[in-house]
């Protein structure tokens, strides 16, 4: 009852907060917190849940971004509209990775989704009648304003945090737990691993596509370098660990803290952002790996007396 | 049909292939040893270039006094790494957790390069890298070919450590087999750090070799990695030879495949390779047929 | 607890980090007050840098002279940078956050072409004015955007004067090779040349549109020599024209001509980064100046009597930006954007740079006419140094064809 309400309050004030801030500033944030957060849920479904690190999400990201933005110069097409279709398409183009990589285990995966973001980059890049090449696309026309993306961003978001609840606390969340825990042992029980890691990967591909679409809108300009590269990958990463691998809340949490600092940072020099991405990702990794909100929800429910130990609970979220 | 090219073709596609090996061979012994992804690998070969070109520029030190400064340089290095990083993301959180932080470290330190070092791309100066000799109408780089003959000896010595020596014995029978290797004896966590550390050194003396051969800038680490990889599962994970010959051959794949491609899809080359060799043979050409 | 201790020290470090770090985040904002507020975008960091600089030079070295001559009706003129790595998505931010900033009174600059094009659209939905110096594409003109102006010749003007050379002097080219880097530029400079070729009779036996900033050209030159072409174009900035020449060099790639087209190939870094493999290479584009003016002799002794280095195409046009500048800012009726922007439109001003005069044709709005005030010419490297040598009337030296490139 009381979890009820509180989500309650918070969906009443995420829907009126840009009535209260009229800060450009900190709408900007807000918009990329929630951008961020959708990023890292959509890819802690496949990485935290299932077990399977990505380091290619940048496909799917660059994919959503470059059609609705290809659409809507060749066409016409509201965004809003294609990015639905850059979102299909991208879980059209997950279907061949997962059957190509999903026999391979754990770096072997993450190593050819890789190989994969890198060769879908080389080709947007070099088809360039297609896509514009080196110098990308720019977006003449007036899409709206802040208010208008914060409530996009916050619908797309919500949509996403409902999907994977959904997914999660379904059947399909233990099908998913034991996939990660020992895949084989799972298929010995009857999981249909190869088929759940391709619908995970798939719905992850569309969510990750709807955040490129949005991104594209809201930045008014791409190229390959910024929507596919590896940086795109790592952001979600990083909001994730922080946050809180294998966690529902976690990626949000993981933004709320990663996105200010980042533009903080940014604001003093371009380098010193990135930056942050990978300290943050090793210190959390030495020191807290199981993320913020694990380690919260065990102080908050640890029994009176029992230590417990550390060890299995983190292999309980990696 | 002029024959020439294509031999020329060949040639560089040798040359370069000999320093895509001494780059693979650090990654293959960490991953034999350990089933480590070290992703910060190309992080430590950009460090390795940055350290020949300052030995150059500040005190006027040549390419073999780099090498002789980044193996124990390197070495020690790597240890840390292992020791402070490493091994405690290892015990806590198992493979993922040490591709996630290794991932993360590649990304620190590119970007603190970039904040100490500025983004403007480096070279040493155009008279000592562009000599070359040509030989019946094919052209040789100096540099590429020092670098050549240099990645060479590294690799037999490596070789030789690791078949002839105590230690080096120790890190193929953890390579082989960790508990069988734990129960005769071997300190496995011991191991673990002399693997990463050659590994390690291995990659930064690979860095000082590229120097005269290629820009150095903070980023240039990403461009290493894939092709590490690329080779290191062709020739197979954990095998020494194999990534000498994966790296030939990849040199070679890459430089003939561009006389027939267009240029820009050049480093999909090596990422096609990759892909289709983890369909097809995931143990690579040496390797171990576990995946 | 022990992991808390941690992080709360890892938080604590970083905070304290923080103010460190702005030692790297540049000359601190200039104060308010009585300087008058241009805004540019260069690269000051990053591969591209050795361009930015010299528009750093050029820029202030002009408003330093027209300060000391009293500047605008008593105010002087302060450019104000901001740097773009020649990074396009850090062009953009720079370019909002000098627009944000009421006290900018206009825009200059941006160096890349891709740049200049996304400057311009920010422009345009700003309402603020934006002269252009160097970006060379031709769309930045032919969008039809009423604030942004071009005193430098666009890219399809550029090859002309290669053109006109091969027809009237260099007649025995036949077989001509295309290499151009994957950019606004690259792809602006050469698409024009590529559909004249086949047009005039030339044969085209390879056209490869490159990623810049490779780490080696070997491969794509060994393909270059293969096909053994008379005429060897290139369009690329720092570093990779130097390299490229390089390597080509040291393959023995030995076209009859080897021409660049401005930018990598007509500044002072190309000669010191090539050395001699780059004696003989030509390139055609932007000049910088008509060398038998006696203004841009006096020009050439001060900046490098200053700076050390003459000035070429980079440096005029920056050095002439100021001064369109300048005279419309007297001439303008206030300081508002709005009045800077037609005082601008109504410029007709003699620079170092040439003529320049913003006119609309052929559909291109606010482009000074280089074709016709002769504005983009031929020129070779002879012995370190780059001399007009096509057409004969602007020239300073006789052009060496064919070139020595063993």
């Amino acid at each position: 009852m009381r979890k009820l309400a509180l989500a309650i309050l918070a969906a009443v004030f995420l829907v009126v907060y840009p009535l209260l801030v009229h800060n450009r500033f900190f709408l900007h944030l807000s918009i990329m917190v929630l951008l961020y957060a959708l990023l890292g849920m959509s890819w802690n479904l496949l990485g935290g849940y299932t077990g399977q690190i990505s380091f290619g999400h940048a496909a799917f990201f660059g994919t959503g971004a470059y059609t609705s933005t290809l659409l809507l110069l060749r066409f016409g097409l509201s965004p809003w509209l294609g990015m639905f279709v850059g979102a299909v398409l991208a879980l059209l183009l997950s279907l061949p990775l997962g059957w190509l990589t999903f026999r391979l285990r754990g770096p072997y995966f993450a190593l050819s989704t890789l190989a994969f973001a890198e060769i879908v980059r080389v080709i947007v890049y070099n088809w360039d009648t297609l896509t514009g090449g080196g110098d990308g696309l720019n977006i003449l026309t007036d899409l709206g304003g802040v208010v208008r993306f914060y409530y996009i961003i916050l619908a797309l978001t919500v949509a996403a945090v409902l999907v994977m609840r959904a997914c999660v606390r379904s059947r399909w969340g233990y099908f998913l737990n034991a996939i990660r825990e020992d895949e084989d042992a799972a298929e010995a029980l009857g999981v249909p691993a190869t088929r759940m890691k391709v619908i995970v990967l798939a719905v992850s591909a569309f969510f990750v596509a709807l955040g490129g679409s949005f991104f594209a809108a809201y930045q008014l300009y791409i190229n390959p370098d910024l929507v596919y590269e590896s940086q795109i990958s790592i952001q979600m990463i990083v909001v994730t660990i922080v946050g809180g691998i294998g966690t529902l809340e976690g990626p949000a949490v993981g933004a709320l803290i990663i996105v200010p600092l980042s533009e903080y940072f940014r604001g003093i020099s371009p380098v010193a952002n990135p930056l942050i991405y990978g300290l943050f990702i090793v210190m959390f990794m030495l020191f807290l790996p199981e993320g913020i909100v694990s380690r919260v929800r065990r102080l908050l429910t640890r029994p009176t007396g029992a230590v417990v130990e550390e060890r299995d609970q983190v292999s309980a979220h990696i | 049909m002029k024959i020439i090219p294509y031999i020329q073709s060949m040639v560089n596609g040798l040359l370069v292939g000999s320093l895509y090996s001494v780059i693979a061979m650090g990654l293959t012994i960490i991953f034999g040893v350990m089933r480590v992804i070290n992703m910060a690998h190309g992080e430590l070969i950009m460090l390795g270039m940055y350290v020949a070109f300052w030995a150059f520029t500040l005190f006027g030190l040549g390419q073999m006094a780099a090498l002789l400064i980044s193996l124990p340089l390197f070495l020690v290095l790597g240890a840390a790494i292992y020791g402070g990083v490493v091994s405690r993301v290892e015990r806590r959180a198992g493979e993922m957790g040490t591709l996630l932080v290794t991932a993360g470290l590649a990304y620190l330190v590119a970007n603190a390069a970039q904040l100490v070092w500025k983004a403007d791309f480096r070279s040493l100066p155009s008279a000592l890298t562009t000599r070359s000799v040509f030989l019946k109408g094919i052209s040789l780089n100096y540099s590429l070919l020092w670098a050549f003959l240099a990645a060479v000896i590294l690799t037999a010595v490596t070789y030789l450590f690791l078949i002839y020596t105590d230690a080096g014995r120790a890190i193929r029978a953890t390579a082989q087999d960790r508990e069988a290797a734990a129960l005769m004896g071997v300190q496995i966590h011991r191991v673990n750090m002399l693997a990463f550390a050659l590994g390690t050194a291995l990659a930064g003396m690979a860095g000082v070799l590229l120097t005269p051969v290629f820009y150095v800038y903070p980023y240039v680490g990403r461009v290493f990695l894939v092709k590490a990889f690329v080779v290191v599962v062709l020739g197979g994970m954990g095998s020494i030879v194999g990534a000498w010959l994966g790296g030939l051959l990849f040199g070679v794949v890459e430089s003939v495949a561009s006389m027939f491609i267009p240029s820009g899809y050049r480093d999909a080359v090596g990422l096609v390779v990759f892909l289709l060799v983890l369909l097809f043979k995931p143990s690579g050409l040496f390797g171990r047929s576990r995946v | 607890m022990k992991t808390r201790l941690l992080l709360l020290a890892t938080c604590l470090t970083t905070l304290l980090v923080c103010p460190l770090l702005s030692v790297f985040a540049g000359p601190p904002a200039p104060a308010s007050g009585e300087p008058i507020l241009i805004g540019t975008i260069q690269p000051m960091t990053g591969p591209y840098a050795a361009f930015g600089v010299k528009f750093y030079q050029a820029y202030n070295m002009a408003a330093d002279e027209i300060n000391a001559a009293g500047g605008i009706k008593g105010r002087p003129i302060q450019i104000v940078f901001e740097d773009s790595q020649d990074k396009l998505d850090l062009a953009q931010t720079a370019a909002r956050k000098l627009v944000e900033n009421p006290k900018i009174v206009a825009l200059m600059g941006g160096r890349l072409s891709g740049a200049g094009m996304a400057i311009a659209q920010i422009a345009e939905r700003e309402h603020i004015a934006y002269l252009v110096d160097h970006p060379s594409a031709d769309i930045i003109t032919k969008s039809g955007f009423q604030w942004t102006l071009r005193l430098n010749p666009a890219s399809s003007f550029n090859s002309v004067p290669l053109q006109k050379f091969m027809k009237e002097y260099a007649k025995d080219i036949k077989t001509v090779a295309l290499l151009y880097e994957n950019s606004v530029y690259g792809k602006g400079v050469t698409e024009p040349l590529k559909a004249w070729l086949p047009q005039n009779g030339y044969q085209v036996v390879v056209s490869e549109l490159y990623p810049p900033l490779a780490l080696d050209y070997r491969d794509l030159l060994n393909k270059v020599k293969a096909q053994n072409p008379d005429l060897l174009f290139l369009a690329s900035n720092i570093p990779d024209s130097a390299l490229i020449i390089r390597q080509s060099h040291e393959l023995g790639l030995t076209p009859k001509m080897i021409c660049g087209a401005g930018a990598g190939f007509s500044i002072n870094e190309f000669i010191e980064q090539a050395g001699d493999a780059a004696n003989t290479v030509f390139s055609t584009g932007p000049w910088s100046g008509n060398p038998k003016d006696p203004k841009v002799q006096e020009l050439a002794e001060k900046f490098y009597k200053r700076f050390g280095h003459y000035p070429k195409e980079h440096e005029a046009e920056g050095y002439s930006a100021v001064y369109v500048m300048a005279d419309a800012l007297r001439r303008a009726k206030s300081f508002s954007r709005a009045d800077i922007h037609d005082a601008l439109l109504a410029t007709d001003l003699q620079t170092v740079f040439g003529p320049v005069k913003f006119e609309t044709f052929e559909g291109y709005t606010n482009q000074n006419n280089g074709l016709k005030n002769g504005q983009v010419v031929l020129s070779q490297w002879q012995n370190r140094r780059l001399y007009n040598v096509w057409p004969s009337d602007v020239s300073e030296a006789k052009p060496m064809y064919p070139g020595t490139y063993k």
